[in-house]
């Protein structure tokens, strides 16, 4: 009886208690502060920022105090919470670079014989000398707002301002397409992207609250005061690029013309390395623009070879072969629709023209599509019995078809020639020094091959002039072989970059690729499909047979190039700033 | 020429679809003012007020300004106008409110059922069985039986009124909390020291220093607010750190000292031995104000410089260059965090910085002290309030009269009052070992992460008849092997006040909602006093605020004396008090030091000099286990156990995931060891796998790995102060080697 008594009473002091916490205990504190409590905080950031606009020719620009930096990344969060970023969305990174792994020569290794060595332990005194003892250093940074912006550049779609009064480069985020570009073409790997939002976002340096003679969040919220924003001269940045944003391992200043400084006493470059050096990840192998990549190449090789075998006057392939690239070209086009954060907007890709390879590979394989289709239709016209009688003046579409046909294979291979330039012209060392075109140029060619060979295997039995098509297979597969044997031979001439002395970025990608079983995988299905099985066709086969060769041909140099794609996407090492010991990976 | 023909909005909307240069996610981030004076956010995030509260982590103890849109918290930055912090937070302090939103709260209690699995019960059946459970327990075994683990990290008023019920209430007889791990050594250096547990600064003598010294201590990434304010000095200070690790504060100063591992003590009995030798002390401050001198300076006699460099590693230039520059400066601070509490001689050398400062005469003035800086947000209160090494308000559990007085202002009958000390912490852990604790009852903590040994730890626990953990979170390490779960509201939900790292007493707020049907620790304290039958005792215990006015009169005549604030309004308005703030004081400045006049808590208000001769290390390294592992943060993201900082997004980017140990290049290329692999880190108590980090800041010998990861701790040796019982967390003996 007692027990219950108390029992409800506890059940009613339950309810009392939660009811109790809905209650905010703001009530009770009436407002007790003034509303100018910024201005007593002002004292401690007044000189942290400018007292003038910049004037022509100048701009603002971040300076760090590396000697006041101390890796609290207070100024990480601040900004994530005064710019209400989504969860876990950063816009300011703290990097870590410290001496190079290879000091403390005069320590000596502690003495393990237990006879000589003192209990408790004590190390010889002469084990430390100060002088030696490793050097660390924290380097918190956020967007240079470059004077000449890769990603501003790079953007097809012009979601790149660069103020004309203060040189923030602003990211527009209602005209972002999220095709994510940018983050290639920045070298130190500032534009984010939001997945949730489907575009990128980036630091606008607080421009509203510059703009208010507020400072930035990371400056307001420095502990140490260690981050200002100055105002620089941009001729001046441009004429001294490797001053600003020296920092060990980080990519040439005179790649975007990056406008932060970072003082220090001591000289970082020379004796220091980023925390983050020693660390090897892949990259994502960005699929959607794998497999456009891959069609598209497809697609001028298709239109190549049909051309050159029309004007060989071998008229067999060229319906089947000219659908499979349009086909193929479509699909490379439609596929590519899933990389982007905000496909609804791609309409606007043309605008960055001037300045992006990515617009104009847009435009080039829009075009490219359009004269496929049309060529492919003359193709396909004489084919369909019924429309005959439509097409005027009969004999008009051959000699069309002529005209137009070089013009497919011209408009084929400048979309490759954008393609490469996509890539070669991002900071990225794996994609420059011409890698983008060897590759792309001779995907096109094995694939366009393939493809011919594989419709030549499934046309031939039913045809009569089987004797020029063998002919032609047994050209076609020779030339396959020799573009073959020199890819392949070109890929593994650089894994000599494995010999190099120090971990560059070429060494890092080499390394990335041996140690992934994607190598074997491209290498084994590319000897056997693109000089193996070629080889075989040069021997009599059954109907049957040709078809099964020509098949695997087919497929197994589609998965090589896939696979050489993958390792192109993956094993790329983007430049950025100095990072953490051990990446997270997100 | 278009405009001429179609109207010009129509052209803006034609022309935007192609270029935009504003809309939703545009707007997303725009800024516009606030009229709170916290310059300009983005819309969305603009509050209707604010609020401060200090925050929930460290003793640095800031003060954060909730934004509040309806009544909730909505977001915060730090507040421009608090006496502690002028404007800034730490990462973990900007993310304050992130954990609290966190999916895996605990939202209702929880039961292990037969099957051995956690199951939803209500408070009802959750207290019935926490009271039946615990008294079949004491009837079997004796009350002793059932103990407590508490926490620094709730409210001083929520550890008192658990230290009042579990000990008057319940009689329970032995209750300690995590404080044991941070701060014991400074406590019982300061009680032998001072004659009472008094950390005698104030964060403006960081300022007002011209020679800093820390000593175990790396504040830019443990206390980087603290850091702030040495930054804001403009006496251009020497400062020096005393560390093994080239940390980011060594990294900072003008000194670095990296000494061999656990040699500080004979360091500064060396420092001492030159400061004497050179006449380089106060004899008026010494022969006024403090005893033991001679007999301590006969001590250091032995510590000559040619024996301190054999010891410590430093040479005899270096250690009287420390020496002059302790000399040479007129205004200073000694500071000391984990590397020194953490350590089987800990207190003494707590007590050597101690003496360093009284012989100096650099006590008592701005820029001057022995100044211990604590850990968690309210180890403070629980150093006063907790009612367990201590009787409420520092008083003292044998002696008769402060059980009377402490009896007479609860309104409660002295006998309830226990007449014996609690336990500490590991002797708790062997009660357990030993069989005679059954029942036990953790509060905000995570023994099953933290405590030393843990290995050893978890098959204890699992000898217990009955678990109950109290906690936010049902997914803590040590939750997920208790047999009763109590949700429990988090900082932020609740209302209470915490002492600061300087003695602040700065105020917490209510301004989130807790979970489902998780209640303040304080309602859950008032709920099982109710269903152990002992809820009459603490009827005047009606509130947060009321068990403040309590407290405040526990406080009375004590150095910690509080009487003269009046209320949470008070402490409001003046961006918390320091103690002492006896009835009648003015708030000239709210930034005060102790011992000014030179009068300390002692008998004959003298300090003493205490010391003792070194001992040899608990575990040194040997042929089998060649390298020193050192242990403490690596990162101002990360919190203790990582609970809370765990579940905020921005706070994971800013740390490894996983366990690492920082390993000088040297041993690694002896060892093979590659950057980034995986090594096996071995010690006599425990084997685990680490991704290695190859970074010269950490000494040839030995290897340095985070204790926010839960693995470290299986490795760590179980050396404890003989005087504090604080476990030696800094120092054990490993092995490495190459692969998982």
């Amino acid at each position: 009886m007692v027990k219950e008594r108390t029992l409800d009473r506890e059940v009613s002091l339950i309810d009392l208690f939660l009811e109790e916490q809905t209650l905010t205990a703001v009530e009770k504190f009436s407002h007790l502060h003034d509303t100018d409590r910024l201005a007593r905080h002002k004292t401690v950031y007044q000189d942290l920022i400018p007292l003038n606009q910049p004037l022509p020719g100048q701009q603002y620009a971040f300076e760090v105090d590396l000697d006041k930096c101390t890796g609290c990344k207070a100024c990480v969060t601040a900004c994530h919470n005064m710019n209400g970023l989504n969860s876990g969305e950063t816009w300011r990174a703290v990097g870590l670079v410290h001496d190079k792994n290879t000091l403390n020569t005069n320590l000596i290794y502690p003495q393990f014989d237990l006879d000589r060595a003192p209990q408790p332990y004590a190390p010889p005194a002469d084990r430390f000398s100060l002088d030696i003892v490793a050097f660390q250093q924290n380097v918190t940074t956020a967007c240079h707002h470059c004077v000449e912006p890769g990603c501003l550049l790079g953007c097809p779609v012009q979601a790149y301002d660069k103020d004309p009064l203060t040189g923030i480069v602003k990211h527009l985020d209602d005209q972002c397409i999220g095709c994510k570009y940018c983050t290639l073409m920045c070298p130190y790997d500032v534009p984010q992207y939001n997945k949730q939002l489907g575009i990128v976002r980036k630091c606008d340096m607080c421009s509203g609250r510059l703009a208010a003679g507020e400072p930035p969040a990371c400056v307001q919220s420095c502990p140490n005061g260690a981050i200002r924003i100055t105002v620089v001269d941009t001729v001046q940045v441009k004429q001294n690029a490797a001053a600003y944003v020296a920092m060990p391992g980080v990519a040439d200043s005179h790649y975007t013309y990056p406008t932060t400084t970072f003082k220090t006493k001591r000289d970082l470059a020379e004796t220091m390395q980023p925390a983050d050096h020693d660390f090897i990840e892949p990259a994502d192998p960005e699929y959607p623009l794998l497999f456009m990549l891959i069609l598209t190449q497809l697609s001028a090789g298709a239109f190549l070879l049909e051309t050159i075998l029309h004007g060989l006057g071998i008229e067999a392939l060229s319906p089947l072969l000219t659908l499979a690239a349009l086909l193929s070209g479509l699909i490379g086009l439609g596929v590519v629709q899933l990389h982007l954060g905000r496909p609804l907007f791609a309409f606007r890709s043309f605008l960055g023209l001037r300045t992006s390879w990515l617009s104009r590979e847009v435009i080039v394989a829009g075009l490219f599509m359009g004269l496929a289709a049309l060529y492919t239709g003359l193709v396909w016209l004489p084919t369909i019995p019924f429309l005959s009688p439509f097409i005027p003046p009969v004999g008009l579409a051959p000699w069309l078809r002529s005209l137009v046909g070089p013009v497919v294979v011209v408009a084929g291979f400048l979309t490759v020639s954008c393609s490469a330039m996509v890539y070669q012209a991002t900071p990225r060392p794996f994609w420059r020094q011409g890698r983008p075109f060897v590759k792309f140029f001779t995907t096109a060619f094995i694939l366009g091959s393939a493809t011919a060979l594989v419709i030549a295997g499934w046309v031939s039995s039913p045809l009569a002039d089987t004797r020029l098509l063998s002919d032609m297979i047994r050209l076609v597969s020779g030339l396959l072989i020799i573009v073959t044997v020199a890819k392949l031979g070109y890929e593994a001439s650089f894994f000599t970059h494995l010999n190099d002395e120090t971990l560059t970025s070429l060494k890092k990608s080499a390394l990335l690729m041996q140690r992934t079983p994607a190598t074997p995988a491209r290498l084994i299905s590319t000897i056997v499909g693109g000089i193996l099985l070629p080889l075989a066709l040069w021997i009599n086969l059954s109907a049957a047979g040709l078809l099964a060769v020509t098949g695997f041909i087919f497929l197994l140099t589609l998965a090589g190039e896939l696979l050489e794609r993958y390792l192109f996407f993956s094993c790329a090492v983007a430049p950025r700033m100095p990072g953490n010991p051990i990446r997270r990976k997100l | 020429m278009i405009h001429k023909y179609v109207p010009a909005s129509l052209v803006g909307k034609v022309g935007s679809i192609f270029r935009q240069w504003d809309g939703a996610l545009t707007r997303d981030t725009v800024l516009e003012s606030s009229t709170l004076g916290l310059g300009k956010l983005p819309e969305r995030l603009l509050p209707d007020e604010t609020t401060t509260m200090t925050c929930g982590y460290c003793a640095t103890g800031c003060g954060l300004e909730i934004h509040l849109k309806e009544s909730k918290a909505i977001n915060l930055t730090a507040t421009a106008d608090y006496p502690v912090n002028i404007g800034q937070a730490c990462p973990k302090g900007w993310e304050a409110l992130t954990p609290l939103a966190a999916p895996d709260r605990a939202t209702t209690p929880y039961l292990r059922d037969d099957s051995g699995t956690l199951q939803p019960v209500t408070w009802a059946k959750a207290l019935e069985t926490f009271v039946d459970r615990f008294k079949q327990i004491q009837d079997k075994y004796g009350r002793e039986s059932v103990a407590f683990l508490s926490t620094g990290q709730i409210p001083m008023e929520e550890m008192a009124l658990l230290g009042a019920v579990a000990k008057f209430g319940m009689g329970m007889v032995h209750g300690d909390g995590n404080t044991r791990q941070c701060m014991a050594t400074a406590v019982v250096a300061y009680k032998q020291s001072f004659g009472f547990d008094a950390p005698p600064y104030t964060y403006r003598d960081f300022e007002e220093s011209d020679v800093i010294v820390f000593v175990g201590a790396n504040p830019c990434v443990a206390h980087p607010i603290m850091w702030g304010r040495v930054c804001l000095n403009q006496n251009k200070p020497e400062i020096i750190v005393v560390d093994p690790r080239r940390t980011e504060t060594a990294v900072a100063a003008t000194q670095h000292y990296a000494l061999a591992p656990k040699s500080d003590l004979a360091l500064f009995y060396g420092l001492a031995h030159i400061l004497i030798a050179n006449g380089w002390i106060d004899r008026p401050f010494i022969d006024r104000y403090t005893t033991g001198f001679d007999d301590f300076a006969a001590h250091v006699e032995a510590f000559t410089p040619e024996l301190v460099s054999e010891r410590s590693g430093l040479s005899v230039e270096q250690l009287y260059e420390f020496a002059e520059t302790i000399h040479k400066g007129q205004k200073v601070s000694f500071w000391w965090t984990m590397g020194v509490n953490q350590s089987y001689e800990g207190v003494r050398t707590a007590q050597a910085l101690i003496n360093l400062a009284l012989m100096t005469g650099n006590i008592g003035r701005p820029g001057t002290g022995a100044n211990s800086i604590t850990g968690q947000c309210n180890a403070m209160g629980s150093r006063l309030f907790s009612n367990t090494t201590n009787l409420l308000g520092g008083h003292d559990f044998l002696k008769a009269a402060d059980r009377e007085k402490v009896a007479n202002v609860l309104g409660i009958d002295p006998a309830v009052i226990p007449d014996q000390n609690s336990w500490p912490y590991p002797k708790i852990i062997e009660g357990v070992k030993n069989g005679q604790i059954k029942g036990l009852w953790i509060i905000a903590t995570n023994p099953a992460h933290s405590w030393i040994n843990q290995g050893e730890l978890h098959e204890l626990l699992d000898q217990l008849e009955f678990l109950v953990v109290q906690d936010m979170y049902h997914t803590t390490e040590t939750a997920q092997v208790a047999d009763l779960v109590l949700p429990a509201a988090a900082w932020g939900e609740k209302e209470g006040t915490f002492i600061n790292s300087e003695r602040r007493i700065g105020l917490i707020k209510r301004v989130a909602q807790a979970p489902g049907v998780a209640l303040a620790d304080f309602y859950i304290f008032k709920l099982l006093a109710e269903a152990w039958g002992c809820g009459d005792l603490f009827k005047a215990w009606s509130s947060p605020e009321a068990t403040f006015q309590i407290l405040k009169r526990c406080s009375a005549g004590m150095p910690c004396d509080i009487t003269g604030i009046d209320d949470y309004v008070m402490l409001d308005r003046h961006g918390g008090i320091q103690w002492p703030f006896p009835t009648g004081s003015t708030l000239d400045s709210n930034e005060r030091r102790l011992f000014e006049d030179g009068r300390f808590y002692t008998a004959d208000e003298k300090a003493k000099f205490l010391f003792e001769a070194p001992r040899p290390l608990p575990e040194p390294i040997s042929e089998d286990y060649p390298f020193v592992l050192l242990t403490g943060r690596s990162t101002s993201a990360q919190w203790h156990t990582q609970t809370r900082t765990q579940k905020s997004a921005v706070l994971r980017k800013l740390h490894p995931a996983e366990v690492y140990v920082e390993i000088n290049p040297q041993d690694a290329q002896r060892l093979q060891i590659g950057p980034n692999e995986w090594v096996c880190v071995a010690s006599r108590r425990g084997k685990i796998k680490a991704r290695a980090v190859l970074i010269p800041t950490v000494q040839v010998g030995h290897v340095f790995m985070p204790m926010h990861y839960s693995e470290t701790n299986k490795l760590t040796y179980p050396a404890f102060d003989p005087y504090s019982s604080q476990p030696s967390y800094k120092h054990c003996a490993v092995t490495l080697s190459r692969g998982e």
